[in-house]
């Protein structure tokens, strides 16, 4: 925020000799990260050796739950404290964004997709199967219930319509499980898989972007030259060797190969975008007052490129989510519980009915998944104009 | 730079990327063998990348033929589908890029929904609900989850996936450990026909958007760039301008999309050839994992990758060709 005439000068404020102080100084927020650190690597040494069956009373944390946590942790401290501390900057994005419909339909999607994913398996329960109520259509429509044999319509039956309830607001399956559970169930895997995948992915490919794009010479040559390596080699193809033959085919396989092999796009991107700002004169301003690398690196590059990590997140992360469904379509995916890509799959078939007469179970999962892509898609576009529009005032 | 060191430097990357991938299989089948082998590591890493280079994968106990035979036959099977695939993604991309950007606002902003939506719908439920459509009509597509035991067809629960083995069937008799497995209804995909176009549709659908997004982008720029006005104040089309904009934009539009590209594309090529019963390199992939056949497997793989690779190198050098600072001395 630029000072007005009103506001001291930042200067007279800060107490210099605090500052020239030889001891570094500890932000808070490092504090905080260390110990969350700490905790969680605690917590995973007890849950390891002292009591490997249970956490809390029946709840079991798999490795899955592990690097999400972590990423977390991770993406909490570079991603929500900055927000937090810096009220007057976060109130103008809030501000940018607001003006913007689509965006804000696309985060109050997101939002609540995320809270879903964190807290609507426990809260809703899982879906589980009950043949006495098969194929209940969602609330507002109606179904033929003639073709269906030894059928229990929970609602009205008029004129041979079985007409939806609330009590299934998005129907059941073939076997009664309800639809709208397994939604939130697949929010919660995709929330997961986003969270792990997507902060491995930033975290890899901004060490290798900023360094190969800030020192360039040699080292811009090895590491670009492994990218163009790496993403000759397609992931998914990595993901099927190491799921079949060291690992299992489980979520975490996902996150963890796609996290770490599929990078390249993000890095690339990160690389022009220092390159740009490699000599520009904050960088030089810096450097010439003695600051490190490191120290140039972390206060002026990265965060300035803030918004190419953002926006390339929003178009990464669906085709992500994509991917998890068709993996798990094809079964070369499992999860605990069913995933979207096998609802898919037993949507699809002909089994009992043609898949037309129970139209909502691949219905409500392309709907979810369309809606998904496109609030991504739309909020990194408006993502990228005001972040940017930022950069440029400045 | 000339064009021919270009290419050579280039040529040499895809070299080492071919090494890299064939090098990663070998510490896979180094690692999961059934039978000590006396030889030292590195005599079996040499024989390894050798037999590879003669095209030797070794024997699949469960098709009971060469790996070499089966990718003989898969792979153009595969590139049949997905050379078209590729020019109808950049085509349809570009196009609806170049549409959106030259359109009214209204025009734009649909053009821009339509593309995130197409992307959302997952390229199975397309391809299912085309299966299904033209199966009314067509004696060639058969149901893309069909089950058959000893020639009938039934119902089968979870549907197409008896015993867990998803999308395959019992090539001969009944289900067994010893039985041969394989795709079903095979026969209208051996040859190479016509018929390849229509995976190769499907396959492009959802992939066209990131194209879209650049070459969108794109053309914005050049219509507010000054050689656009120029061009418009001499009386030229938007047809003219669009051309102007597409030729300063391929270079972005090549080498930036490309990789991006390669990780959705093989994902969805799984799909298509699951469910178009195409008996190309991912469905012999997936008969490998369900059978834990090994060498299958790491053979597919690796061709997989080499493809990747080749596409990689075919990209490069075109990027050469239209790169003008590539062909300067």
């Amino acid at each position: 925020m630029p000072s007005t005439g009103a506001d001291a000068p930042r200067f007279t404020t800060v107490d210099w000799a605090d500052e020239a102080s030889g001891l570094p100084r500890v932000q808070l927020r490092t504090v905080g990260f260390v110990v969350a650190l700490l905790s969680l690597a605690a917590l995973f040494a007890y849950d390891y050796s002292v009591s490997p069956n249970s956490l809390v009373w029946t709840w079991d944390l798999t490795r899955m739950d592990w690097l999400s946590l972590l990423a977390g942790v991770v993406g909490v401290r570079y991603g929500v404290v900055p927000l937090v501390a810096d009220r007057d900057r976060t109130r103008r994005y809030v501000a940018a964004l607001g003006r913007q419909p689509a965006a804000v339909l696309s985060f109050a999607y997101l939002f609540a997709f995320a809270v879903l994913g964190i807290l609507g398996p426990e809260t809703f329960g899982y879906a589980t199967a009950d043949f006495t109520r098969e194929l209940q259509p969602p609330v507002y429509t109606s179904v033929n219930a003639d073709p269906f044999v030894n059928y229990a319509c929970v609602g009205d039956m008029v004129n041979e319509r079985c007409h939806g309830t609330w009590k299934y607001p998005l129907g059941t399956t073939r076997v009664g499980e309800d639809v709208a559970k397994f939604v939130v169930y697949g929010m919660h895997i995709a929330l997961k898989l986003a969270l792990s995948a997507g902060i491995l992915m930033v975290l890899v490919a901004t060490a290798v972007g900023t360094a190969a794009g800030y020192f360039g010479g040699w080292i811009d040559d090895v590491l670009m030259w492994y990218v163009d390596i790496q993403q000759t080699i397609p992931a998914v193809v990595v993901y099927i060797i190491v799921a079949y033959t060291f690992l299992d085919d489980g979520l975490f396989t996902l996150a963890l190969i796609f996290g770490l092999f599929d990078w390249g796009g993000i890095a690339r991107l990160l690389r022009s975008e220092t390159l740009k700002r490699r000599s520009s004169g904050y960088v030089r301003a810096s450097r010439s007052a003695g600051a490190s690398h490191l120290h140039v690196l972390r206060k002026h590059v990265v965060p300035n490129a803030a918004d190419t990590i953002v926006t390339a997140l929003t178009r990464q992360i669906p085709v992500l989510i994509l991917i998890q469904v068709a993996l798990s379509y094809l079964q070369l995916n499992t999860v605990n519980l069913r995933s979207l890509g096998e609802v898919l799959t037993r949507g699809l078939s002909t089994n009992p009915v043609p898949w037309f007469q129970r139209w909502w179970v691949v219905g409500t999962v392309v709907v979810f998944l369309v809606t998904t892509v496109v609030a991504f898609n739309l909020l990194g576009d408006a993502i990228g104009d005001v972040l940017d529009g930022q950069t440029e005032v400045r | 730079m000339s064009l021919l060191k270009y290419t050579a430097r280039r040529g040499a990357l895809a070299a080492v990327a071919a090494l890299v991938a064939i090098s990663l299989t070998f510490l896979v089948v180094a690692t999961n063998r059934f039978y000590p082998v006396e030889t030292p590591l590195t005599q079996q890493y040499a024989d390894y990348v050798l037999g590879i280079l003669r095209l030797e994968f070794g024997y699949s106990e469960s098709l009971r033929r060469p790996v070499s035979d089966v990718l003989v036959a898969s792979v153009p099977r595969t590139l049949a589908y997905v050379v078209p695939a590729i020019l109808f993604t950049y085509s349809l991309g570009i196009l609806g890029g170049l549409a959106a950007a030259y359109g009214t606002n209204r025009r734009d902003t649909a053009a821009r929904l339509f593309a995130y939506v197409m992307l959302g719908v997952p390229t199975m439920v397309v391809g299912s609900l085309l299966v299904y459509e033209l199966m009314k009509h067509t004696w060639w597509a058969s149901h893309p989850q069909w089950c058959t035991v000893d020639g009938f067809v039934q119902q089968c629960w979870p549907p197409f996936t008896r015993q867990n083995v998803p999308f395959l069937q019992p090539t001969q008799g009944g289900w067994g450990l010893r039985q041969a497995t394989g795709w079903p209804n095979t026969e209208p995909w051996r040859t190479i026909n016509h018929r390849y176009l229509l995976p190769a549709a499907v396959l492009s659908v959802g992939l066209a958007t990131g194209l879209f997004r650049q070459a969108r982008r794109a053309a914005l720029e050049h219509r507010a760039s000054s050689v656009s006005k120029m061009l418009a104040a001499k009386g030229a089309s938007d047809t003219l301008d669009a051309r102007h904009a597409l030729r300063n934009a391929a270079l972005p539009l090549l080498s930036v999309s490309f990789a991006e590209l390669m990780s959705v594309f093989t994902i969805w090529a799984f799909v298509v050839e699951a469910i178009f019963h195409v008996p190309g390199i991912t469905a012999f992939v997936q008969i490998a994992v369900r059978t834990r056949d090994l060498p299958l497997l790491v053979g597919t793989t690796v061709v997989l990758a080499l493809l990747g690779v080749a596409l990689s190198f075919l990209q490069d050098v075109l990027y050469g060709y239209l790169d003008p600072e590539v062909g300067e001395s």
